[in-house]
């Protein structure tokens, strides 16, 4: 057929009359060029997109067609002018698309490249009035590999392959690629104002996507990127800072999750550093969020680094913790068994300008300078496979041994083998058999091993080091909240309401860990059922140990600081995000600046570079006070303390008239008694929890005061109290009962609460919190 | 995007389908509207509605008769219609309510009107559809539009 150069033909796969009028509204208002005619093809009851297209483009002799989804609308009414200066500029482009990929992912998904695109979206652009002007001339466009089907336009007829794709997915990579291989160009135009909007709803049926993306794989194999080439891609594209030395590279990535992992390095390149929050939500998986999610830094965010040292990671996976130790420390050098995570941390820490990663067995590197910290973060239970020894676990400690400096410390995180989730029937972490480790992996036959508490200090030893320090990171070291130690283990099984997490599921659990806790603390069993340890290694004696830390990951990141204290009893709030926590930190400074002002008794902090230090106070908390009062029915004593905190709490701030009551301007369901909320606070401090409070010389000493509300209720105050009392002990709330009703917060509690949950959507990343809920369930 | 396999899709049709019977067998009755969005509102439908468009929409119409009933609205969205009729009603205002956002014709812009009162869509209703489409990226715009040729009848 003789094609018609001054013709358009807009060709539509129709299964939506509604849609597709729609569709033509748009099309019947766009400028026609001079000299041009249009025509408009729908194609009805296509057996798929490619034979509908066909079958258009068969019955057309316009050389200039335009594939479009019904369900896509032109805005730019000059459309056809750029569309046309595009195709002329150029013989050699043969398609046009509105989003496109320049790098088509190696797993052939577009979703999963990097895309260009001028269509009009929320995360493309906010502009109105598309039609504003026609500019004719050249436009810059870009080169691509690949575009989405719901714009297409061509200058030559190329026949879809409807042979092999017989669905609604691929059609459009599959084109892209005939097109390619006809050895014509595919670009995106980089206009800076949108062609169309594509309203396919957000949610796609998949469910032939994965059917037909195999047959894409398989017909273009020798087309598409491998995921060596995209890795190549990024690192081209983003121009990392640091060094990636492959000198020892075996080429060849001994261990590996599989393909899952060049997804999550996608995510790493096209996201800013460390923001990975909507990236994790939006691709939501196991391997996702673990390795991107900022709790993974909790397992060191609190250790106290020397600023001025060298740090030596073994093992850094994909930089779960790489640019952490980067902000603290002098320099750091990571070794890693795979370039393709290598690769992750590189492009994770593109910016960092102390960092130098090497790919490759630790056993073969030659270090050239020795180190002040080495880490061994869920590394050391590899040596059966990775050491070539007749007792790995030792020679692979005292070679790292070697590398450190007089006084360096090593930091070993491992699962214990006796930990309690693997007694109430959890997975193996790395056999995912359950009871495995617990019999010494005779199940399994694994070569995988991790250790009892008692073995792994006896390895320490055995590898030459002279002082070991054991912490317990909880509910495992992967995803730690609260860090225990030898000298500070719980006092209870709460753990600071601590909740232990199950991957891939629980179907193996048959107790419920939880509960259990309690009487294994109670009996001293803690260290030898704590599901994860992290020992510290050195030759010198430590002088002070951080003995307990608690980190409050799941805020937003500028409320977000930890809670340590150090051996001597000191108490210090630090920043975890090496800087986005610090104005926080400075507001408790001054929130103690104001309750001493009022006369309540403060225990003042010292404001340091990254945290505050508060002195140790040798006096019990309210906390445990009135747990020992409830324990010994001393009702009187425990209406006393409440009494006195009561009239902290008023003491701290002035009172404001009670139509000021902030909770009755936001809740229009809450009561308007005003009898109901005692008196109105102008500035109520409402951490003055039983934590954070200590009996000294017969007198109440407040610390850790975060938050201050304005136009609060003071009974709001005492709701919060004895919510967190009740949630760190609920076997003891109901002893509190009496309380609850004396200051009026039984009647309120659900008001309160409503009132608290809003409180806490600005402080917490709800994000963060779905993610992590998600894998570690209430 | 983790790439869903045939089976985990078909899944996620079968829950789905399991939602929408028990809402089809709820609709038609008043005094059952608060249970239906207590169903809709619950883990199971939120996780599904980030695969299954049906039920996001569902979600989203389900919220806005909850807001028509604290509100008092005399006519709610879920009145005398089927699944089926909700879902074309919120993705055909969707797409009349882009008229506005990218200026048609004065005439097109009034059958956007003409469909709100035929189908007595309430203005809750109206402004819910225009917050809660991801494709409406002009939502102010759209939003004083429509009020215009609300206010344009009174």
């Amino acid at each position: 057929m003789t094609l018609n150069s001054k013709k358009i033909c807009f060709i539509t796969c129709v299964n939506n009359k509604l849609m597709f009028e729609e569709c033509k509204l748009y099309i019947n208002r766009l400028h026609i060029p001079e000299g041009y005619e249009i025509d408009v093809l729908s194609i009805e009851e296509a057996s798929s997109m490619a034979a509908g297209y066909n079958e258009g483009m068969n019955a057309s002799d316009a050389k200039y067609k335009v594939y479009l989804h019904q369900d896509t609308y032109l805005v730019d009414r000059y459309f056809l002018h750029e569309m046309l200066d595009i195709f002329k500029s150029d013989d050699d482009i043969g398609m046009i698309g509105s989003v496109g990929t320049v790098k088509l992912s190696s797993d052939g998904c577009m979703w999963n490249s990097d895309r260009i695109w001028c269509s009009y979206c929320p995360e493309v652009s906010n502009i109105s009035g598309c039609d504003e002007y026609y500019r004719p001339g050249t436009y810059e466009t870009e080169n691509v590999s690949a575009v989405d089907g719901h714009l297409i336009i061509t200058q030559y007829d190329i026949p879809w392959r409807d042979d092999i794709f017989h669905d609604f997915d691929f059609y459009d990579a599959s084109q892209s690629m005939e097109f390619t291989k006809a050895g014509y160009n595919i670009v995106v135009p980089r206009f800076d104002k949108p062609l169309c909007v594509h309203d396919d709803g957000m949610i796609l049926d998949l469910i032939n996507y994965d059917t037909n993306r195999r047959i894409f794989l398989n017909e273009y194999k020798d087309m598409i990127p491998t995921a060596s080439d995209m890795l190549s891609h990024y690192i081209e594209k983003l121009s990392p800072v640091p060094k990636l030395n492959l000198s020892y590279y075996a080429d060849d990535d001994v261990y590996s999750e599989g393909d899952i992992e060049n997804e999550v390095v996608g995510l790493i390149a096209n996201n800013e550093p460390e923001d990975y929050t909507d990236a994790i939500f939006d691709n939501f998986s196991w391997s996702s969020f673990y390795h991107l999610t900022p709790i993974r830094r909790n397992i060191l965010n609190w250790y106290p680094f020397d600023p001025d040292s060298d740090i030596l990671e073994i093992g850094c996976g994909l930089g779960a913790i790489t640019g952490m130790l980067c902000d603290i420390a002098k320099s750091v050098t990571c070794v890693e068994l795979s370039k393709r995570r290598a690769t992750g941390a590189l492009l994770r820490c593109r910016h960092k300008t102390n960092l130098e990663i090497i790919v490759g067995n630790l056993n073969d590197i030659r270090f050239e300078k020795k180190f002040d910290y080495i880490t061994l973060i869920g590394v050391l239970e590899y040596q059966g496979t990775c050491t070539d020894s007749d007792d790995p676990y030792t020679d692979f400690l005292k070679k790292i041994r070697s590398l450190l400096k007089p006084g360096g410390k090593l930091l070993i995180a491992i699962e214990n083998r006796f930990g309690l989730k693997y007694w109430v029937g959890a997975h193996e972490d790395h056999t995912g058999v359950p009871f495995d480790g617990i019999n010494d992996y005779s199940l399994s036959k694994s070569a995988i091993r991790t250790f009892s508490h008692r073995d792994l200090k006896e390895l320490v030893k055995a590898s030459g080091f002279k002082h070991s320090y054991f912490y317990y990171p909880m509910p495992d070291y992967k995803l730690p909240k609260v860090i225990y130690s030898q000298d500070q283990t719980p006092e209870d099984g709460n753990m600071h309401n601590m909740r232990p997490y199950y991957i891939p599921d629980a179907k193996s659990v048959i107790a419920n860990e939880a509960a259990l806790w309690h009487d294994i603390v109670k009996n001293g069993s803690f260290s030898f059922f704590a599901n994860s340890f992290l020992v510290e290694c050195s030759d010198t004696p430590v002088n002070e140990h951080v003995t307990f830390a608690v980190m409050n990951t799941e805020r937003q990141k500028k409320y977000g600081v930890g809670t340590r204290t150090l051996s001597g009893g000191k108490v210090e709030k630090f920043d975890l995000y090496t800087g986005s926590g610090l104005s926080h930190l400075d507001t408790i400074i001054k929130n103690e600046e104001k309750l001493l002002a009022n006369g309540v008794c403060v225990l003042p902090g010292k404001r340091g570079d990254r945290s505050i230090s508060y002195d140790f106070i040798n006096a019990p908390s309210l906390d445990s006070m009135v747990v020992d009062m409830i324990i010994n029915n001393d009702a009187s004593g425990i209406e006393d303390i409440f009494d006195r905190i009561y009239k902290d709490i008023l003491k701290a701030s002035s009172v404001v008239p009670a139509e000021n009551n902030a909770i009755l301007k936001l809740d229009k369901d809450a009561p308007t008694d005003p009898d109901l909320y005692g008196p109105i606070l102008e500035n109520a401090f409402i951490d003055m929890i039983l934590r954070n409070a200590f009996m000294t010389d017969n007198k109440i000493t407040w610390i850790d005061q975060e938050w201050t509300l304005e136009n609060m209720p003071a009974n709001y105050v005492m709701f919060r109290l004895l919510k967190e009392f009740g949630l760190s002990h609920r076997r003891l709330n109901d002893d509190l009962r009496f309380i609850y009703e004396k200051f009026g917060v039984l009647s309120m509690f659900d008001v309160y609460n409503r009132f608290e949950r809003s409180f806490l959507q600005t402080v917490l990343d709800e994000k963060l919190l779905a993610e992590y809920n998600a894998f570690v369930p209430e | 995007m983790i790439i869903p396999t045939h089976e985990s899709v078909q899944k996620t049709r079968q829950q789905a389908s399991l939602i929408k019977d028990q809402v089809s067998k709820l609709l038609g009755q008043r005094s059952n509207y608060p249970e239906i969005i207590s169903l809709l509102a619950k883990d199971d439908a939120a996780s599904l509605s980030l695969s299954d468009q049906d039920i996001y929409i569902l979600r989203i119409i389900s919220e806005t008769v909850s807001l028509e009933m604290e509100n008092n609205t005399g006519y709610l969205l879920f009145d005398n219609r089927s699944i089926e009729e909700l879902i074309t009603l919120y993705k055909t205002l969707s797409l009349y309510l882009r008229r506005i956002e990218f200026d048609l014709p004065d005439d097109l812009k009034a059958e956007v009107l003409d469909y709100i009162l035929k189908e007595k869509i309430s203005v809750i209703a109206v402004v819910s559809v225009i917050q809660n489409n991801m494709s409406i990226v002009d939502k102010d715009k759209v939003t004083d539009g429509i009020m215009n040729l609300l206010e344009s009848i009174l």
